[in-house]
């Protein structure tokens, strides 16, 4: 009878509006049904692995889903795209799949907009997923740029069209270069002392040289000074700035900021001399590799270049190569990255962004760091923004500071563990066993370790955040040049012609840009173009003057 | 003047009254309609009108207002009184409507 009111009861406050009530009326029945349901699938589900993988799988697909590969069983793990584009870590040793994974997750959405531009060439595209991929090993951006390259020979004229438009290349080779604009302030929100501070502590943190106070301080301020000026990094400049006074004082007078003006106003008062020539040493050191050199392109002639200045994939290549040193590669990416997570707060959320850094112990082995803050805080809070950070490593737990490693895992929503023997420990809690499994649980745990330690390549363990380590095989990626029947050097060039072309220019180029700038404004001493003490001309007020103006004009 | 607002009062409950019966009727539809929906509250499981899937509606909770996590109710959370009229179906994903 109880029970009869009761539900009257509930279906009257549905009926006016008040399902809480309903709910609330409901509420012991529904405690009681609830534990009954959780314990049913403990005792069932969960203590088998192909169970507890099956319901992982259940609950972690959704709509535009993301394949991470094959269960143990044969079934697809296809996890839904706004959870597969959440902030992650990939570790593994170096050759155990972890490039190929990134690839097969980058790629798959990117190929899907191909595919569909080839069947629907007028519908207006964009990218879906935006991208910023920084490499310090190059294997990555390798394969990315081939894989790209393979895409745009797939495509028709939209699809080619859409990625010439919408991948750009940050890259230092022999023949071409991106130019490189650290001292050129386009945050509207980041002041220029600001911007000259994050550009100082990553060059003396960088460098395998010691930075003293004295010297830090004019790093600091020297790249205030050609942040206030728009200069590019130019040792010629730095050699007469700092040694002819009248030059210096010529400069100083188009400083608006008189922070910067009295520091060097009273330059050879408070800059011991052996400071000054040790900081010109890391002048010269950093801008005598001619690749990088000829990055270092005013920004002003950048302007009238037309090249893609941003663009919705950025593919970043910093590895230690013939032309660039390790240590001035781990100060480019991370410039780039401090760039990319200040920008990141103002972006579009309505995009997706992914952006993966490589080898990401280097750039996190310095807790102090200030690029590190910035990283951590864009893990906790770039969500946002609708921004995931990848970061991929090899003896992550060791390599890293213990606070570190603790707010990357915290703020992380994936982990996927490749082949490796201490980062696995991070999985055994997750780990499903076999229900009947005899061994004592150091045993089993020692089995664990040995089997990840000695993992086949593309296997590894995927723990989502509340679902248990599920082992999968990675999704085949076959190699860019057999779909084609193309070399890879083939490949290359068709990336190189039409799509790094677009926001790279030849080095011969850079190299002569830099040097007019240098004759004009280095060898000269000319300041910049301004209005005020340009000469005024004559002024047209009488006929005669008009005579006047036209014969001189002939004149000339 | 008094007493023109005593009959405006008067005008109002006649009205009142008028209607009370339309309104008792149509509330006590709405009542029945209601009965019918909240069925599967009673029962605690509704079948997925896609897959046909059954779903349990009484599980250990996650709210995703307030993240308080109890075992009750997917469609109510005793912390912040969260009502959720709707979830997605467990095994096609695709929503189905409760209340």
């Amino acid at each position: 009878m109880g029970r009869l009111v009761r539900s009257f009861v509930a279906s009257a406050a549905v009926a006016v509006g008040r399902p809480d009530l309903a709910l609330r009326i409901g509420n012991d029945d529904s405690y009681a049904r609830a534990l009954a349901n959780e314990r049913s699938q403990l005792l069932t589900e969960t203590l088998t692995p192909s169970a507890a993988y099956a319901a992982a799988r259940r609950r972690l697909g959704g709509p535009q889903s993301m394949t991470f590969g094959a269960l143990p069983s044969g079934d697809l793990l296809k996890v839904r795209r706004e959870l597969g584009l959440m902030s992650a870590l990939i570790l593994g040793a170096t050759g155990a799949g972890k490039s190929r994974l990134l690839i097969a997750l980058l790629l798959e959405p990117l190929k899907q907009l191909i595919d569909d531009l080839r069947l629907e060439p007028t519908r207006h595209a964009d990218v879906g997923v935006e991208l910023e991929l920084i490499d310090p090993k190059f294997e990555t951006f390798d394969l990315f740029r081939k894989y790209v390259a393979a895409l745009w020979l797939d495509a028709n004229d939209a699809g080619r069209a859409l990625l010439e438009r919408s991948v750009r290349v940050i890259d230092w080779s022999h023949d071409q270069v991106t130019p490189l604009t650290p001292f050129d302030n386009h945050f509207p929100e980041i002041s220029n002392a600001y911007l000259a501070h994050l550009r100082a502590d990553v060059s003396a943190r960088t460098s395998p040289q010691t930075y003293t106070d004295a010297m830090r301080q004019l790093l600091y301020m020297f790249d205030w000074l050609l942040i206030e000026l728009r200069y590019p990094l130019s040792y010629r400049f730095a050699v007469r700035f700092m040694h002819d006074a009248a030059f210096r004082k010529g400069v100083l007078t188009q400083v608006a900021e008189p922070e910067v003006r009295y520091y060097f106003d009273n330059f050879d008062l408070t800059v011991p001399r052996q400071t000054r020539d040790g900081f010109l040493r890391r002048v010269q050191y950093g801008t005598s590799f001619p690749e990088l050199r000829a990055s270092y392109i005013p920004p002003e002639a950048i302007d009238k270049l037309g090249l893609t200045k941003e663009a919705p994939i950025t593919l970043v290549n910093t590895a230690c190569t013939t032309t660039l040193p390790q240590a001035l590669g781990y100060e480019r990416a991370t410039w780039r990255a401090t760039d990319v997570l200040c920008a990141a707060p103002r972006r579009d959320p309505r995009r997706p962004k992914s952006f993966v850094l490589e080898e990401a112990v280097r750039f996190l082995e310095d807790a102090n760091a200030d690029h590190v803050e910035t990283l951590l805080t864009g893990l906790r809070t770039l969500r946002s923004a609708n921004m995931g950070i990848v970061l991929t490593a090899q003896d992550f737990s060791n390599a890293v500071p213990a606070s570190v490693v603790r707010t990357v895992l915290l703020n992380t929503t994936w982990i996927a563990g490749f082949r490796a023997r201490e980062d696995a420990q991070l999985f055994w809690p997750h780990v499903v066993g076999v229900p009947d499994d005899q061994r004592t649980e150091s045993a089993k745990r020692e089995a664990y370790l040995k089997e990840m330690a000695g993992l086949a390549r593309q296997r590894y363990l995927l723990l989502v955040k509340g679902n248990p380590a599920l082992p999968l095989r990675a999704p085949d990626v076959p190699k860019p040049s057999d779909a084609h029947d193309v070399s890879e050097d083939e490949l290359l060039d068709v990336f190189n012609r039409k799509i790094a072309a677009k926001s790279m220019l030849r080095t011969a180029t850079a190299m002569e840009l830099i040097a007019e700038w240098e004759a004009r404004v280095v060898e000269q001493g000319e300041s910049r173009p301004s209005t005020k003490n340009a000469p005024r001309k004559p002024s047209i007020t009488s006929l005669a003057d008009l005579k006047r103006f036209f014969t001189a004009t002939e004149e000339e | 003047m008094k007493k023109l607002t005593i009959a405006w009062h008067i005008t109002v409950a006649f009205l009142h009254v008028l209607a009370l019966p339309i309104y008792a009727a149509k509330w006590l539809r709405r009542t029945m309609d209601s009965r019918l929906r909240t069925s599967a509250l009673r029962q605690g499981f509704v079948d997925c009108p896609h897959c046909g899937f059954r779903n349990a509606l009484d599980i250990l909770a996650l709210c995703r207002r307030c993240g308080t996590a109890e075992f009750g109710s997917r469609l109510y959370c005793t912390t912040c009184k969260q009502v959720t009229t709707a979830f997605p179906c467990n095994r096609c994903t695709a929503t189905i409507k409760v209340l």
